[in-house]
């Protein structure tokens, strides 16, 4: 298998198994007039750090989005470990036969009239439950809620107390809270702001907010971490830091995908990197390969290149 | 036969009235995505301040000669001073808040909704005012029913503002400035508007309008009350949504079929008077359900 | 795992503040000294109508006992999940007409009150699910007037059903508790306000006891992660559609268990008690003035503002022309400004809706997230201000 003796730049991961996490097949989005997405190819494998580039306005958050659930599929199919990323209302679609029968006609019409399968997509939260977690290009933190808050409620899809369980602090309650708390403390750790856990989100920082707004994103156990320009505004040392901690987050067998400008931190960081351009996938591969690449040269800095 | 058409009637110009208090509604969502909980109780301040302004000129005393002009002067100065108050009220109670959490906004127009109602309630008391109906009397025979030169002549009035407006936003640089901020407030900005102005602009319009409704609804109802306003309003917002929020052509047109629904709903069933406004109720729920957008639409009211 | 802060407080929200109402119940010397103003409180509300040999107070109390009740029932639906609800009515309406019905001379069907204070709790929590689910994903905005009207049609429904509901006079003669004899009494409510006094103190005290646990967990960060910002909380793994509806299901049950008390103790139940000016707003300006979100902030507003509206505005005007007459200008009294007092509760709650949350958002009593803000100011200013983006 070659995937598995090629020489990785930086630290070592965990063995790779040549099972892709995330897959995307044809996946197109369009709003209204404009195709933001086109017909797009992507494949990350378990374990690595994979970055996409392109230029301003080439789909890169579009695509995020997509993934994570904000936006429905125009067409196409996005596969999480292996399994096509279908609406919480499938699921039901083996327990009530008349909602069986309707996706079964309108995909059947939809293939008829030449579409593609019924566009689906699931909700952003059950995305996350399912372990895909993401961060925001422009920061988005509970900012009247402490640090420490703000990594507890990271936990809310893996806890399993309930309405009574909060009404009445049973002891399950209670112990849960115990746990998570302490988690929370744990992954404050992680990113190095445990000592400021009592301080509320809002007056942190900025450097500490976007590694605040990781260890919340760590907080739901994701197999799959995707991040959103996690080095915007950082100077250097910054930066540094952040590649550390990127590759201490895939130590922990956690997948990596990030979208990212800075050209330098792409490529250190990342093991493969996707490009894209006006919506389309223009090169895809390791970080040196691509740098090469005429096309990619070409789409960041004109034909004049 | 003769039924239908007065119920239609009916309808048709209490349909003008909704509808010229949509138009404020839609307008203000489309433009700063609030919904101006105090937009009904400007309806209802217009509709005295014509009152004032009526009784101020003695029009109901008036020789029929001095009628007309004088109408004109009660519409002109009432539409005038609600749409200062309309704009007074934005720069004083949304302005502030417009970066606000959502919530904040809305709790303030409840709270400006009351105020306007409290000092009505203050003034007028609490009890039904009489309105002199300044409406030509007399109507037109069809042969199978007969339709009021009034009632015409309100729903002729209501569609010319209309159009008016229509026109004004469609052809005009303000039109389009408006337009504009509605669709993206910081590019607006970065084109040069200035959108403080186009705001008020739009507040003015909104409320001038529905001073229109509220004198048109005094003539027509020949009477009027501090809190006609709060069930008027709610109507009114419902044919808003109904027609499509952000649409003023959809506001428009929202607001004469929900008119007629009621006409038809209170004229042919027993009791329909009271079940009426659960029916607007329940046609605003399905629409929100079934189509966000209304009719006309393209704005959907989800995150 | 080392404590964090522990050594440098100067950081720190003073602690009361931090955790809002008194934690219940309070360990060790700390907690203890925290409750200790809260224990005192209670005793005095225990002891009170024995001492006070005038029952009208107890009576007034007992009173002012429902809309703390329904205060802080939407104090967490507008508080903690920051939904506008502008129909809280319709489900206190719910709540008084399912007990009139059931237990009263209407039908003749007299099922024990104690049965149907939860049965009707749970009807009103039903009624909060049917209203919520469809409407709960749309805006606020639309959340409010959907609240609205739903507000202005169940009393005019149950103004209409005159053949279930009495129509425009109402059920009379709703039945009123029993308990077995205790203590040389023989057990009977009747229109004896001292054991609906003791009655809704002990239910404020379950109320308070479980709405404080629902803050201090999963459900309750959730709620405030949905009221900072939804997108967000939506990425962070939580339903924000079935813990709204949450919000909004536990809010009206709350509604609805007040309405059963309330129909018990006035005996008769009309629909004019149930409208949006009467009920929806007066609630609405007693959470806001508290402070939304803010338990013991919510409590003191509805106390506040139910002293102005039963006692202030009525009191108020003879003051006043007594006043006037005394210091000879009479002419004040003549213009009647008494009545124009009594008449001017729309333009106070107004005033005080909008003058809140332009002036002090926090309301009364800051709650600990604000009262940060206010310390902290903005010295470490974000780059990015997370509350503008949305």
């Amino acid at each position: 298998m070659g995937r598995l003796t090629r020489p990785y730049p930086t630290s070592e991961g965990p063995p790779r198994l040549p099972m892709p996490i995330l897959q995307t097949r044809g996946l197109t989005k369009r709003f209204g007039g404009l195709l933001a997405v086109n017909n797009v190819d992507l494949t990350v494998e378990k374990g690595e750090i994979f970055a996409m580039i392109g230029p301003n306005g080439a789909g890169k958050t579009t695509m995020f989005n997509l993934i994570a659930g904000l936006y429905k599929p125009t067409s196409g199919e996005i596969l999480f470990n292996g399994k096509s990323v279908y609406p919480v209302r499938e699921y039901w679609r083996s327990y009530l036969p008349p909602l069986a029968a309707y996706y079964t006609v309108a995909n059947a019409a939809r293939q008829a009239l030449g579409r593609g399968p019924m566009p689906l997509g699931l909700r952003p939260h059950a995305v996350t439950t399912l372990g895909i977690a993401r961060t925001f290009q422009n920061i988005r933190l509970f900012s009247y809620m402490t640090a420490l808050e703000n990594v507890m409620v990271g936990q809310h899809p893996r806890m399993h107390a309930q309405v009574w369980d909060a009404l009445l602090r049973t002891p399950f309650a209670r112990s849960e809270e115990r746990k998570v708390r302490a988690r929370a403390m744990d992954l404050l750790q992680f990113v190095g702001l445990e000592k400021y856990a009592e301080q509320y989100a809002r007056n942190l920082p900025y450097g500490f907010q976007r590694r605040l707004e990781i260890a919340r994103a760590l907080g739901s156990e994701p197999k799959l971490l995707m991040l959103d320009e996690p080095a915007a505004g950082f100077n250097p040392q910054e930066k540094a830091q952040l590649m550390q901690l990127i590759q201490q987050v895939r130590a922990q067998d956690i997948t990596v995908f990030l979208i990212e400008h800075d050209m330098k931190v792409v490529m250190e960081v990342s093991e493969r990197i996707v490009v894209l351009d006006y919506g389309e996938k223009i090169a895809e591969g390791t970080p040196q390969k691509v740098r090469a690449d005429p096309r990619v040269i070409e789409a960041y800095l004109g034909k004049s290149a | 036969m003769r039924f239908f058409v007065q119920q239609l009637t009916f309808g048709l110009t209490n349909g003008a009235i909704f509808a010229l208090i949509a138009l404020g509604y839609t307008m203000v969502y489309g433009i700063i995505e609030l919904i101006n909980f105090a937009h009904g109780d400007i309806f209802t301040v217009g509709g005295f301040l014509g009152l004032t302004v009526i009784g101020l000129l003695r029009l109901d005393h008036a020789p029929p000669a001095l009628i007309l002009p004088g109408v004109i002067v009660v519409f002109a100065v009432a539409m005038v001073v609600n749409g200062l108050l309309g704009v007074a009220i934005e720069r004083v109670a949304y302005r502030p808040l417009r970066n606000a959490p959502r919530l904040a906004p809305l709790i303030t127009a409840v709270g400006m909704s009351f105020v306007l109602e409290g000092i009505l309630f203050l003034v007028k008391g609490p009890n039904q005012v009489s309105y002199p109906n300044l409406m030509p009397s007399g109507s037109i025979n069809l042969g199978v029913a007969s339709i009021g030169i009034g009632n015409l002549l309100i729903i002729a009035i209501a569609i010319a503002l209309m159009v008016a407006l229509s026109q004004f936003i469609g052809r005009t640089r303000i039109g389009r400035a408006m337009r504009a901020t509605a669709q993206d407030r910081d590019a607006a900005r970065l084109m040069g508007i200035n959108i403080n102005r186009t705001i008020a602009i739009t507040f003015f319009i909104g409320s001038a309008l529905a001073a229109a409704g509220g004198i048109i609804y005094g003539f027509y109802f020949q009477t009027i009350a501090f809190d006609v306003g709060f069930r008027s309003g709610l109507i009114a917002f419902t044919a808003a949504v109904f027609g499509g929020i952000g649409n003023v052509v959809g506001a428009s047109i929202g607001g004469f079929v929900i008119g007629i629904i009621i006409a038809f709903v209170s004229g042919y069933f027993q009791g329909g008077g009271q079940w009426s406004d659960v029916v607007v109720f329940s046609i605003l729920i399905l629409t929100l359900v079934f189509r966000p957008t209304g009719l006309l639409g393209m704005r959907v009211p989800e995150k | 795992m080392k404590r964090v802060g522990s050594a440098d407080r100067s950081n720190r929200p003073g602690t009361i503040s931090r955790l809002g109402a008194f934690q219940f119940p309070g360990f060790g010397a700390v907690g203890r000294a925290r409750n200790f103003p809260y224990l005192l409180l209670g005793i005095a509300l225990i002891i009170f109508p024995l001492v006070d040999s005038d029952s009208s107070h107890v009576n007034v109390a007992a009173d002012a006992g429902h809309w703390i009740l329904l205060a802080l029932g939407l104090n967490i639906v507008v508080g903690y999940a920051g939904l506008l609800d502008l129909g809280y009515a319709a489900f206190f309406a719910i709540g008084s007409y399912a007990f009139a019905i059931l237990a009263s001379g209407q039908f003749n069907i007299h099922i024990s009150f104690w049965v149907l204070l939860p049965a009707s709790t749970l009807v009103a929590a039903l009624f909060g699910v049917f209203l919520g689910a469809p409407t709960l994903r749309l805006r606020g905005d639309y959340l409010a007037i959907v609240t609205l009207g739903f507000g202005e049609i169940v009393p005019r429904v149950f103004r209409n059903a005159t053949p279930i509901t009495g129509g425009v006079n109402g059920i009379v003669g709703v039945d009123q508790p029993h308990l077995p004899p205790i203590l040389g009494w023989n057990g009977n409510f009747g229109f004896n306000p001292l054991p609906y006094y003791y009655l809704i103190l002990a239910i404020l005290g379950l109320s308070i006891f479980l709405i404080n646990n629902l803050r201090n967990s999963r459900l309750g960060r959730a709620w405030m992660a949905i009221r900072e910002d939804e997108v967000a909380a939506a990425a962070t793994g939580i339903n924000t559609v079935t813990t709204k509806l949450l919000a909004f299901a536990l809010g009206a049950s709350f509604s609805g268990f007040a309405g059963t008390y309330y129909a018990s103790k006035l005996f008769v139940v009309v629909p004019e008690s149930f409208s949006f000016q009467a009920v929806s707003v007066v609630v609405l300006v007693m959470v806001v003035l508290g402070g939304m979100g803010n338990m013991r902030g919510v409590i003191l507003g509805a106390v506040v503002i139910y002293f102005i509206q039963t006692y202030l505005l009525i009191q108020l005007p003879n003051w006043i022309d007594g006043a006037t007459s005394a210091l000879n200008i009479d002419f004040l009294t003549k213009l009647g400004i008494g009545g124009y007092v009594q008449r001017s509760n729309y333009l106070i709650f107004g005033i005080i809706l909008a003058g809140i949350m332009l002036l002090r958002p926090q309301g009364l009593i800051p709650s600990a997230q604000r009262k940060v803000e206010l310390e902290h100011g903005t010295t470490d200013e974000a780059v990015s201000d997370l509350r503008g983006t949305a």
